[in-house]
């Protein structure tokens, strides 16, 4: 996205071929070709001309010799009658010279072919300019002349007679000076034009020269001034990319197809990573340390696909394996910090081909942390809801109480907690009588359907058993709960507090009926309670009370009944009761049955009795649990009868259930029941029969002579009647 | 106009890939399986152009199914589609020759769309 600037990743590079950038430098080259080829042209145009001058000259020069020697040989034919021979040979020469010089003087005259010094034939220009002219028309009548003349010497001589001759040499020295000065005029006059055509060729070659060397300099000024704007472009893209390197939030970066990433890597993507080298790096390696081989490996075969032309880049995207990524990042400093990190990763195209992978990476660590925050806050509001309907749902009188006990019991815990201990049987004591305060509020929570609660104790209690594992306990470890306590008390508090605002819309208004009379509501949370247990272990269990509106009894004895009742139905559906299944196999009812029953004697004795008829207890499983306590050898519990194996389940950390669970597991269910009885000074006595019955009987005074007779003994009168 | 073959264990995924295709003018339906074996079969049988292939079945998985059909013909289209419980099995997929993945649960737009890049791809 970011990288749309710099690399066109549809279309692959920027591969468009502007000429108008190119235009001037273009139309100087051809310029500086058209100047060149026209200079040399001209240079060969005027090289000739000045060749053709040069025989011209040379030619002009030679008629000046000529000329003379037609009159030295005129002359030297008047002297020479000696021998016939040399007569010849002179007339011979003076045919020849003038033959020779009529020829060049015509050619002079009207343009035409005479013979060369070397005996070839040579064109010859007409002669223009005018001083050429001027001697030539003035030479014209005058070799006419003589040329008629030296013919008769020449036709004559050949008749033997004398007399042309003399006419000749006196024409001849007469003229002959003339025609030397008219021939050296044209020989000037030539040799001029010559001169000026070179003086010509000198100006048009400097000119050309200096043209070139302009052209040239046009040339290398724009060469120079588009390679300087070629440069500026490439700087100012340089910088733009740095300065997008340099801002980007993401992690940017190139992978090539050995998967070493690219020299160009944005600034953030060493912080995200924590890495500070800028050398060659392996995407691989830089993986390798901070996430599983699993995703490496995904990792290193997704790039694969992307390098794969005959994978569609658009149908790979859901199989991203790093674009969630958490990740655990050496700080250096020998710690580990977790941060969550997202790779996305696109083809870089070069025409058609994939050139390299843009990789972009992300730290959405704020993000994933505020996505957990935000399903907290739901789960919060689930709370809310889920109290809001508990309390809707919930008796008023039982919730009022439920409350009121609960910040008793939260008292009593944090005054546990404030209690000093220093050994660590203090510390375990502790833990043990939190515990017990805090069993005892699940059952309630559990008991009203204030599951959130429930689940808080639940935790609370996880959190003791973590404790009782610490082999040196401070105060330091009981840091924890007080932060736990505190989480229930505010609960507790926004639960008191929406009570209060319901009781305002007129929910929650107390009904004297039912505070006095109409109880059986109070206890109606038990058959929910039996209900939920039987749901959550997958048990069909059913309860039936009797006695329980019609017993009056003092509110404190009555929250002390629904507590102990509580732990007894939990107890039962936990451990007692069989599974459906298992019960059919024994041939008994697939419903189990809980009885709850409360009535008076004459004696003012309130006796409750509660009854199962599950499994009743497995004595070898209470033997076992009593080994694993480690409180006594073996050899002494294989001498432990029946009842003393019983007693056991009054012991705090006693339990037979297999697994910890909101429910069961902690062996703090019974001593909490013991240790309401005895804070009512009741007894408690226990009967069953193998896979028959339990039954419970707790006895309670209700009066204050009746306490004094029952205090002697909690346990023991009737216990372990083993039926 | 391109035969299509459905390989997905589930028959409301075929019916609904089906569905998608009535009235194309691109694809036809000519064959389905339940499984790569069977997948196999069919292929032998009806030679289609494109696949769309299920990567969790019964008897022969998508993998070894997508192996197999490689070997008898490495020109065969075929789009992965799958429910995205693990990311390096549908990695594993293309490796082994598929060419495209669509994720389950699918749109209607999205599977067309998909069947149309993945058999286009070839022209590139």
């Amino acid at each position: 996205m970011l990288m749309q600037g710099i690399v066109n990743c549809n279309g692959g590079y920027m591969k468009t071929f502007n000429i108008g950038k190119y235009k001037n430098i273009v139309i100087s080259i051809v310029l500086f070709l058209i100047l060149d080829a026209s200079v040399l042209v001209m240079n060969f145009y005027i090289s000739f001309q000045i060749a053709e001058d040069a025989t011209s000259i040379n030619l002009a020069g030679r008629q000046r010799m000529l000329s003379q020697r037609m009159t030295k040989t005129l002359l030297d034919l008047d002297y020479s009658y000696s021998t016939i021979e040399s007569r010849e040979k002179i007339l011979k020469e003076l045919g020849a010279s003038r033959t020779l010089f009529d020829e060049t003087f015509t050619a002079f005259d009207n343009g035409g072919t005479a013979t060369g010094a070397g005996g070839n034939k040579v064109s010859l220009n007409k002669a223009e300019d005018i001083d050429s002219r001027t001697a030539i028309e003035s030479a014209k009548p005058i070799w006419s002349e003589y040329r008629s003349k030296i013919d008769a010497v020449l036709s004559i001589e050949q008749n033997g007679n004398t007399n042309p001759i003399q006419d000749a040499i006196v024409f001849g020295q007469a003229n002959n000076l003339l025609l030397l000065k008219l021939m050296n005029d044209l020989t000037v006059s030539l040799e001029q034009v010559a001169a000026s055509k070179a003086e010509r060729l000198r100006l048009i070659q400097t000119a050309g020269i200096m043209m070139a060397l302009i052209n040239f300099f046009i040339i290398l000024f724009h060469f120079l001034r588009q390679l300087r704007q070629g440069d500026e472009v490439l700087e100012e893209a340089r910088k733009e990319t740095s300065e997008i390197l340099l801002t980007v939030n993401e992690g940017l970066f190139l992978i090539h197809e050995d998967f070493t990433i690219g020299s160009q890597r944005s600034e953030k993507l060493y912080e995200i990573l924590s890495i500070d080298t800028s050398e060659d790096v392996n995407f691989e390696l830089l993986l390798k340390d901070i996430v599983s081989d699993k995703d490496l490996e995904a990792a290193q075969g997704f790039l694969r696909l992307l390098f794969n032309p005959k994978i569609k880049e658009k149908l790979i995207g859901d199989l991203n394996p790093l674009e969630n990524l958490q990740v655990n990042i050496d700080d250096g400093a020998g710690s580990y910090t977790t941060k969550h990190l997202s790779f996305d990763f696109k083809r870089v195209m070069n025409g058609k081909t994939i050139a390299d992978v843009l990789a972009t990476v992300n730290d959405i660590t704020e993000k994933v942390l505020l996505e957990k925050e935000l399903e907290n806050a739901k789960k919060s509001n689930e709370q809310q809801i889920e109290m809001l309907t508990s309390i809707l749902h919930a008796n008023p009188s039982l919730l009022k109480a439920f409350l009121e006990n609960s910040y008793a019991c939260f008292s009593r815990i944090n005054n546990l907690l404030k209690d000093p201990a220093k050994t660590q049987s203090q510390f375990n004591e502790k833990i043990n009588a939190i515990y017990i305060e805090v069993h005892n509020f699940k059952g309630e929570s559990s008991a009203l359907e204030l599951n959130e609660f429930a689940k808080m104790a639940h935790e609370f209690e996880n959190n003791l058993s973590e404790m009782k594992n610490v082999p040196d306990l401070s105060g330091q470890n009981f840091l924890s709960l007080t932060v736990r306590l505190d989480k229930m008390i505010n609960y507790a508090q926004s639960i008191t507090a929406l009570v209060e605002k319901l009781a305002n819309f007129g929910h929650f208004t107390q009904n004297p009926a039912n505070e006095s009379g109409k109880e059986e509501s109070q206890w109606k949370h038990l058959d929910k309670l039996t209900l939920d247990l039987s749901e959550k272990h997958k048990k069909n269990v059913m309860l039936v009370t009797s006695g329980l509106n019609d017993t009056a009894m003092p509110q404190s004895l009555r929250e002390t009944i629904n507590s102990i009742s509580i732990q007894f139905i939990r107890n039962s559906i936990v451990h007692g009761i069989e599974l459906p299944s298992e019960r059919e196999a024994l041939q008994k009812s697939p419903q189990g049955r809980l009885d709850l029953r409360l009535s008076t004697t004459p004696e003012g004795i309130l006796e409750m009795t509660f009854k199962d008829d599950g499994s009743g207890f497995d004595f070898e499983k209470l033997r076992q649990q009593a080994i694993k306590l480690n409180k006594w050898s073996e050899e002494e519990i294989d001498h432990w009868d029946n009842k003393r194996l019983l007693s056991l389940i009054f012991t705090p950390g006693f339990s037979t259930a297999d697994e910890v669970s909101e429910d069961a597991g902690r062996g703090v269910g019974m001593d909490v029941v013991m240790q309401k009885i005895k804070q009512n000074k009741g007894k408690i006595n226990i009967s069953h029969k193998e896979s028959q019955f339990t039954r419970f009987v707790v006895s309670f005074p209700l009066n204050n002579a009746t306490e004094k007779n029952i205090t002697a003994d909690h346990f023991g009168h009737g216990a372990n009647k083993v039926a | 106009m391109l035969k299509l073959m459905i390989v997905d264990d589930s028959n409301v995924i075929r019916r609904r890939i089906e569905r998608c295709n009535n009235g194309s003018d691109m694809f036809n339906v000519v064959a389905s399986a339940q499984n790569g074996k069977e997948a196999i079969e069919v292929f032998k049988k009806v030679q289609p152009d494109v696949i769309t292939m299920d990567l969790t079945m019964p008897e022969m998985d998508g993998i070894e199914c997508i192996e197999t059909l490689m070997a008898l013909n490495p020109d065969i289209i075929i789009l992965v589609i799958s429910a995205l419980s693990d990311k390096a099995t549908g990695i594993e997929a293309l490796e082994k020759g598929a060419r495209g993945f669509v994720c389950k649960p699918f749109s209607d737009e999205v599977l067309m769309a998909s069947l149309i890049e993945v058999t286009e791809q070839d022209d590139d």
